[in-house]
């Protein structure tokens, strides 16, 4: 059963119900969000860094397949790049809606602090965004302009991932986060979600292609999944075993906190191990390599929430959660229904953008005749 | 009868301004041991600055301390630290936040994006967002007090239909307001028991210059090298 229609039906009706979400953050920002100032950071600012590592890993991927030469991805390197503009879009979409004032961003232009980490996100990401749309819609695909312009989004992709990373690793107030290891950890964890989804989406799309590819995926796909498991292994011990109480607290509430499920569960179990079990008995399913990368495309959400939310979940001082009660100053957070809606939005965004473009750009068929096959 | 010391610390504050901004150091000095918990200074402040539900500048954290029968309960107002060596300045991407000449961090609230980088990476939390909302929003009608402008960094703010502050970081500013008309700050000068002491550490005569060579002294979060320039007496 071609899966590429139902899909694309429920990413329409999931996009017009989450389009009311977007319509209330654009005319209220963040008032219907949970988000507080204790907790600033919420479901918007993680969805973001897991979009953007999903765009960056395609896009790497598609890169090597350009820089390398590599035959065998010939055809899907190209929807590596259709899955790393569709991510990045709805990626963008989802931190400006997050920003108090999201149109004194075009601002940075004049106003731009080169000292911050945050501040080369600016340069970055137009940069980004203008290799990509060039490398899919003004150049040949054998050109060698495609194999200069994936040299320099190499550079662009990782200096932002790393970036990504660094944002969080810089914050010297919060022990959780101060690590070098953290721009390490989101670009290894943004080269697994991203194949994965490449491959994931291969599979709904061009599963012939997946079938050309299985060795390598799948290989890749395993290798990440063991460094990305070591790298956060390596997080948590290194800062366990400080014994710090204040430091460990963090870890503490990644480990047995409310939201330990989504360490347990989402992580341990969705992101590394099912997968890891799957690609490992399963050498040759085409099926069990889709299943295995859908998996962690998805579930690689929780390497983003596993940093964000423990880092801020933790109150800076003793008694600062009483000293003045709101419900804005409050250590405990769930998205509210306005962010959840604004996150489904970008998901069917990125799905209904990754099948669009395919037909555009690889299938080359009426964008008319997909419609009429979905309704 | 003793001469009350907000008189002395008005007429240093005086004193100071006849200097140029940048030979004038703000710091403050909380007397801990006098505070009684009473909140009256974070009113205060939210009554000067007209903050907003979940905007907060100035609150006192309460501790209970040891155990029955030796029980004791420890009041630490916390305002903005405005540190010498601010972790929360270079990480605005757009420079909207700086620190003053006079010692004061401040924050261009019309520059400010509102990404809230600045809130996560102050080690005293002293930031708060502004998320727009109103404390009689669910009422028939919106408060007089709440529609009225502040006058933060001396100029006016009209608190309305989403502009500046709202979808902005903000924080203590020591009420700049107010000291550069000659005024101490609110939370100064409503202390019921006289526990802020104010004034410029550039000036040796000062009460606040006296007060830190004190051995009581301590600082929040000393060792992370950010150079509060709030004092704390214990």
């Amino acid at each position: 059963m071609k899966l590429e229609k139902p899909i694309f039906f429920a990413a329409i009706i999931a996009l017009v119900i989450g389009a009311y979400g977007v319509f209330i953050k654009l005319t209220t920002g963040n008032l219907d969000a949970n988000i507080g100032s204790y907790i600033p950071w919420g479901l918007g600012v993680a969805g973001y860094a897991y979009l953007m590592g999903i765009s960056a890993g395609s896009f790497l991927l598609a890169a090597a397949g350009y820089v390398f030469e590599i035959k065998s991805l010939e055809k899907i390197r190209r929807l590596g790049l259709i899955t790393a503009l569709s991510t990045a879009i709805p990626g963008m979409i989802l931190v400006f809606l997050d920003i108090g004032h999201p149109f004194r961003v075009f601002t940075s232009i004049i106003n731009l602090n080169t000292e911050s980490v945050m501040g080369w996100m600016f340069i970055l990401y137009p940069l980004y965004l203008i290799i990509l749309l060039l490398m899919l819609f003004k150049t040949s695909d054998d050109s060698k302009d495609v194999k200069k312009l994936a040299i320099a989004g190499i550079i662009v992709a990782i200096a932002f991932e790393i970036g990504g990373g660094a944002l969080y690793g810089v914050v010297g107030a919060r022990p959780y986060w101060n690590a070098g290891i953290l721009p390490i950890m989101f670009l290894t964890s943004s080269l697994l979600s991203g194949i994965a989804c490449v491959a994931f989406v291969a599979y709904i799309l061009h599963p012939e292609e997946l079938r050309n590819n299985v060795r390598t995926l799948r290989n890749s796909i395993l290798v990440l999944i063991a460094i990305y498991g070591l790298l956060e292994f390596s997080d948590i011990l290194s800062i366990y075993y400080s014994k710090i109480p204040a430091d460990i607290a963090s870890v503490n509430l990644l480990l047995f906190g409310p939201f330990a499920w989504v360490f347990w569960g989402f992580f341990l179990m969705g992101t590394i191990l099912i997968p890891a079990l799957l690609l490992i008995f399963k050498k040759t399913e085409i099926w069990a390599l889709a299943l295995a990368s859908g998996m962690v495309a998805i579930s690689s959400l929780s390497t983003k929430l596993n940093i964000v939310f423990p880092g801020l979940a933790v109150p800076e001082l003793a008694g600062l959660e009483s000293a003045f009660v709101s419900t804005r100053l409050t250590f405990s957070y769930f998205p509210s229904t306005i962010e959840w809606l604004e996150f489904v939005f970008t998901l069917a965004l990125a799905t209904v953008l990754i099948i669009i473009l395919n037909r555009m750009l690889i299938e080359r068929t009426s964008m008319i005749t997909l419609f009429k096959e979905a309704i | 009868m003793s001469e009350d010391i907000l008189n002395s610390m008005q007429r240093e504050l005086k004193r100071a301004l006849e200097k140029p901004v940048n030979e004038r150091h703000w710091i403050m000095v909380i007397d801990i041991k006098k505070c009684v918990g009473c909140q009256a200074c974070t009113i205060a402040c939210v009554s000067e600055n007209r903050l907003p539900p979940g905007v907060v500048y100035r609150p006192v954290l309460e501790e209970e301390i040891g155990k029955y029968p030796n029980v004791g309960r420890r009041f630490t107002p916390r305002p903005c630290m405005q540190c010498d060596a601010p972790p929360c300045v270079p990480v605005c991407p757009v420079n909207a936040t700086h620190k003053g000449e006079d010692g004061i961090v401040v924050i261009d609230y019309e520059r400010c994006i509102g990404c809230r980088y600045c809130v996560v990476a102050c080690p005293y939390s002293a930031r708060t967002s502004d998320f727009g909302e109103y404390y009689t929003s669910k009422t028939p009608t919106l408060q007089v007090y709440e529609q009225i402008p502040n006058f933060e960094y001396e100029k006016k703010w009209d608190r309305i239909n989403g502009k500046s502050p709202i979808g902005n970081a903000r924080k203590c500013h020591y009420c700049t307001h107010r000291l550069n008309e000659g005024m101490l700050p609110a939370c100064v000068t409503t202390c019921i028991s006289r526990v802020n002491y104010f004034g410029d550490r550039n000036d040796p005569q000062s009460t606040v210059s006296k007060l830190i060579a004190s051995p009581r002294i301590m600082r929040l979060k000393e060792e992370k090298g950010t150079d509060p320039q709030v004092y704390y007496l214990l």
